[in-house]
């Protein structure tokens, strides 16, 4: 059996809303949230688990002045909303009167339709999809110890109503696989991960070549056997499409992002046409590329999702604006507003984010490095909005010695200050291409894609084992 | 609807399915939650949330299936109890694991599911803006407060199968503090977090000054040169570095190969001054448990004595698979999780010798006081971490400069091999998953990048 919730009525919804902001508040919204979630896991060759999870719940939230009050709760039948918009009331005082107007709920259209839903794929070819995975890793060496596969799929189905009259209703499908390899030679472990993702259905698996990418992760752990612990110092360094996006992600994207902007807790606030970047870097935020694991037909607070150009040769275009932050800041909102579910307040995040495709070559980049490190595959990151010291992992790095790729190195870290990074980025090749990951900060975790062409940095400080 | 109504209706469902009473438990979990953040002096962000949900292990034909949902009503419990059938039949894994029936021990279920939060919420706001008022007059150079927070949370926890009905509640409250300061073009950016189990146990103002403390002891701060340093983890890096690598102290991981420790139980794996404990109900950190998320009674236990490892952390799974009594560590993210393993409260045992003592066994000493990026800079698997550092630099024993800017890279497996002296200051850090303690531990050679 399925699991039938229906969302609160407009009617309810409505007085609900002009309950909350009877308290003289300048905006009311709910968040209903309906979602099903699953994850099929394979360890040691065989299926290990498969969980099925149903959230359901409300986030009411009320906003005066730059005040923002927010309640929610996984009860959400009418007398318990009314004891939230009754504590909203008492919460946030102002002085405005609005009245709510009757809201129509309206189903948006769907840019990101999903033929295979999760709920009609059956289980038996998720199983067999993993089985590949495994038996596709472990054919590229004996070294192989470990294949851990998992398949992540999320059908969240949301409604939102605010106190302008606006009620959409908007479903929103994804489905990831993603493959961790384990080599080990005795003494040491290794590992290679990939971890593909989109916002579509089981569809995006029937033309993935996943063989491919088990052999991708697989190599990867092997190669990094005979690693030698990275050299630490201070190098050119050349970061690969891709994943490697998350170097705009950390040390730039998050420092873009209102929240931080707004209070002026970035290091780039106040800084709208000026130059932030080398004249290489163009820089966007798009929300609306169809299928892109960072989209979404509505942001979080209602908004269509928007294509923004945050940096443009160089030059600082614009920020990612949340609903509430612009005020603050004297602009428009840009369809940013995000959140995990509704336990959490929105606030403006990344979407689909990259850097632009620039001219240089592959050969062009490599070649120009005397002394320096070819990172392939990145790992995770974080950054310090207000300083803009970022820091994040290699996970699969060569040294580049007189322009030739040489031999593996392991354990590397790269750390620095977005404001210098950005200016550092001296070469821009035009391979794009985008990788999927989850972004935590205030609002939760959410879905985004990082992206790039392959970039050269003409200096930055590389961490490793070897002194 | 009561949980032991639940219960029954789930309990009604499965025998519909096949499922006998003894094969399946119900785990419940719920939490209440206040926080606020201040601006300028003004309460800028208030939310109360309220939220929890139930999950369903089962064991059908040998496998085990899991679901979970946070209605509880008639027709979720018949779609739990149907996902979690059809969530077994899918797997593939037969290896025993068993639903505990327990040893007798029953709690009081009459309140779980009423969880109230008694919170002054205009003392709170006071509370918070008093410490963010604190931070900008103890030093003129703090620009603003950029971030301050203040949370109170109750959470209930309760596990239900035919033989065993328990339950226990966690009380927590927190602020935390973060001064910017700008000096010249310099802006410098640290914090401070404290946690107690009431808000009113907490001091505020304390805490601003330390975070004020924390942020302009950098001022000034540069690169070391690259190069070997003898590294003095303070206990907060420690504690997250012990965070980071736990895993591989799970039985979970050696079975699936991902711990180097699968064989080594009774080798030495440290150096001699190494012990490290799990207690589930040390008196000195805010997390007390007493059973583990299969409702096992828990236990204090040794991991590492004088170096040599002594047990895996074990859930019942695990300990039938490595022929072993379960160690109680059984553990579940969250709900939704499967069970896995983690520790309770986690240590290593403090050491003799003072701090400043401590500092001064070598020449040359890089004290690490903060670091950056754990989640991407330590792999769990390999051992291997590489991560962005600040700290001070001693020389003979004496504070010559702060440092910012730097990584500092190494292996956790060969760490706990190069640690040369443990001090005498044992702290205990933030309950979550886990609640980790470390005393500083100084290391015999850390790689550095820096200038």
């Amino acid at each position: 059996m399925s699991l039938m919730i229906c969302p609160p009525s407009e009617q309810v919804l409505q007085k609900v809303l002009q309950t909350a902001i009877d308290g003289g508040a300048d905006f009311a919204e709910v968040f209903f949230e309906s979602t099903v979630s699953g994850t099929l896991a394979l360890s040691k060759q065989k299926i290990e688990t498969a969980l099925q999870n149903h959230i359901c719940g409300v986030g009411l939230r009320v906003v005066c002045g730059f005040k923002t009050t927010y309640f929610s709760s996984c009860e959400f039948d009418e007398a318990s909303l009314m004891t939230l918009a009754n504590r909203a009331k008492t919460a946030c005082k102002g002085d405005k009167k609005v009245t709510v107007p009757p809201l129509n709920a309206i189903t948006v259209p769907n840019l990101h339709p999903a033929v295979l839903p999760p709920d009609l794929y059956p289980a038996e070819k998720k199983a067999a999809l993993l089985h590949r995975a495994d038996m596709a890793a472990r054919s590229v060496s004996e070294k192989i110890v470990q294949v851990n596969a998992g398949l992540a799929e999320k059908t969240q189905f949301v409604r939102i109503a605010n106190s302008t009259g606006l009620c959409v209703d908007d479903t929103r499908i994804r489905v990831r696989f993603n493959v961790n390899v384990t080599a080990s030679d005795g003494t040491q472990n290794q590992t290679g991960h990939e971890a593909p993702g989109a916002s579509c259905g089981y569809e995006l698996f029937e033309n993935m070549d996943i063989e491919a990418l088990a052999r991708s992760a697989a190599t990867t752990a092997v190669t990094m056997l005979s690693a030698m612990p990275c050299p630490a110092g201070v190098f050119p360094v050349a970061i690969e499409n891709g994943f490697g996006g998350v170097i705009f992600h950390e040390a730039c994207g998050h420092s873009l992002e209102s929240e931080a902007v707004a209070k002026g807790n970035s290091e780039f606030a106040g800084k709208i046409g000026t130059q932030i970047a080398s004249e290489k870097v163009t820089a966007i935020d798009d929300g609306t590329i169809a299928g892109a694991w960072g989209s979404t037909n509505i942001d979080d607070a209602g908004a269509p999702t928007q294509r923004n150009v945050l940096i443009e040769h160089g030059i600082l275009k614009s920020y990612m604006v949340g609903d509430t932050d612009a005020g603050r800041l004297g602009c428009s909102p840009t369809g940013s507003t995000r959140r995990e579910s509704y336990l959490y307040a929105p606030v403006s995040r990344m979407r689909n984010t990259y850097i632009a495709p620039g001219t240089d070559s592959f050969d062009d980049i490599i070649g120009s490095i005397d002394h320096g490190l070819y990172c392939k595959q990145m790992g995770g990151g974080s950054v310090n909005p207000v300083t803009g010291e970022f820091n994040f992992a290699v996970s699969e790095g060569y040294l580049v010695k007189n322009g030739v790729i040489c031999e593996p190195v392991r354990g590397a870290s790269l750390i620095g200050k977005g404001s210098k990074v950005l200016f550092d980025i001296d070469m821009v090749s035009d391979n794009l291409a985008f990788g999927q990951g989850m972004c935590d900060a205030a609002s939760g975790s959410v879905p985004t894609n990082v992206g790039q062409p392959l970039i050269r940095l003409k200096e930055i400080v590389v961490g490793g084992a070897k002194s | 609807m009561t949980l032991t109504t639940y219960f029954d209706l789930v309990k009604e469902h499965l025998g519909i399915l096949g499922v006998a009473e003894s094969d399946f438990e119900l785990y419940y979990q719920k939490a209440s939650e206040i926080s606020a953040q201040s601006y300028q002096l003004e309460i800028d962000q208030f939310s109360q949330s309220v939220a929890g949900g139930i999950s369903l292990r089962v064991l059908y034909e040998g496998k085990t299936g899991y679901a979970s949902t946070q209605l509880l009503s008639e027709q979720s419990a018949i779609w739990l109890a149907e996902t979690a059938v059809q969530s077994a039949a899918v797997t593939e894994n037969t290896e025993i694991d068993p639903i505990w029936q327990g040893d007798g021990q029953t709690s009081d279920l009459s309140d779980v599911l009423d969880l109230q939060l008694d919170v002054d919420t205009d003392r709170l706001f006071k509370y918070l803006i008093d410490g963010e008022e604190m931070c900008t007059a103890c030093d003129d150079r703090i620009s603003a407060v950029s971030d301050s927070a203040a949370a109170e949370e109750v959470s209930v926890r309760a596990i239900l199968s035919s033989g065993k009905q328990l339950a226990d509640k966690n009380h927590l409250a927190m602020c935390y503090y973060s001064p910017i300061c700008k000096v010249g073009d310099e802006v410098y950016n640290e914090y401070h977090i404290e946690y107690q189990n009431s808000i009113d146990q907490i001091d505020f103002e304390g805490c601003a000054v330390k975070s004020v403390n924390a942020t302009t002891d950098y001022i000034g701060s540069t690169p070391v040169p690259s190069g070997s340093y003898a590294v003095a983890l303070s206990p907060k890096v420690a504690r997250s570095l012990l965070s980071c690598f736990a895993g591989i102290f799970s039985g979970l991981s050696a079975s699936r190969g991902i711990s180097l420790l699968k064989d080594k139980v009774g080798e030495k794996i440290a150096a001699d001054i190494v012990t490290l404990m799990d207690a589930p109900s040390h008196k000195d950190s805010l997390m007390q448990r007493s059973f583990d998320d299969q409702g096992v009674t828990t236990y204090e236990k040794c991991v590492i004595e004088n170096g040599v490892l002594t047990t895996l952390l074990h859930n019942l799974k695990t300990a039938a698979e490595f022929g072993v009594q379960t160690t109680a560590n059984a553990y579940k993210g969250g709900y939704t999780s499967p069970l896995g393993i983690a520790p309770q409260n986690f240590y290593f045992e403090a050491g003799s010798c003072p701090l400043s003592e401590l500092l001064a066994q070598r020449e040359c000493v890089l004290q690490i006081c903060d670091t950056k990026g754990l989640h991407a800079g330590a792999n769990a698997a390999t051992g291997d971490f590489s991560l962005e550092c600040k700290g001070f630099l001693y020389q003979n024993g004496q504070k010559v400069q702060p440092v910012s800017g730097i990584t500092v890279a190494g292996n956790f497996y060969t760490l706990l091999k190069d640690i040369v002296c443990i001090a005498d200051d044992l702290e205990f850090g933030s309950p979550g998953s886990s609640c980790m303690g470390s005393p500083t531990l100084l290391i015999e050679k850390l790689a550095v990048a820096g200038k």
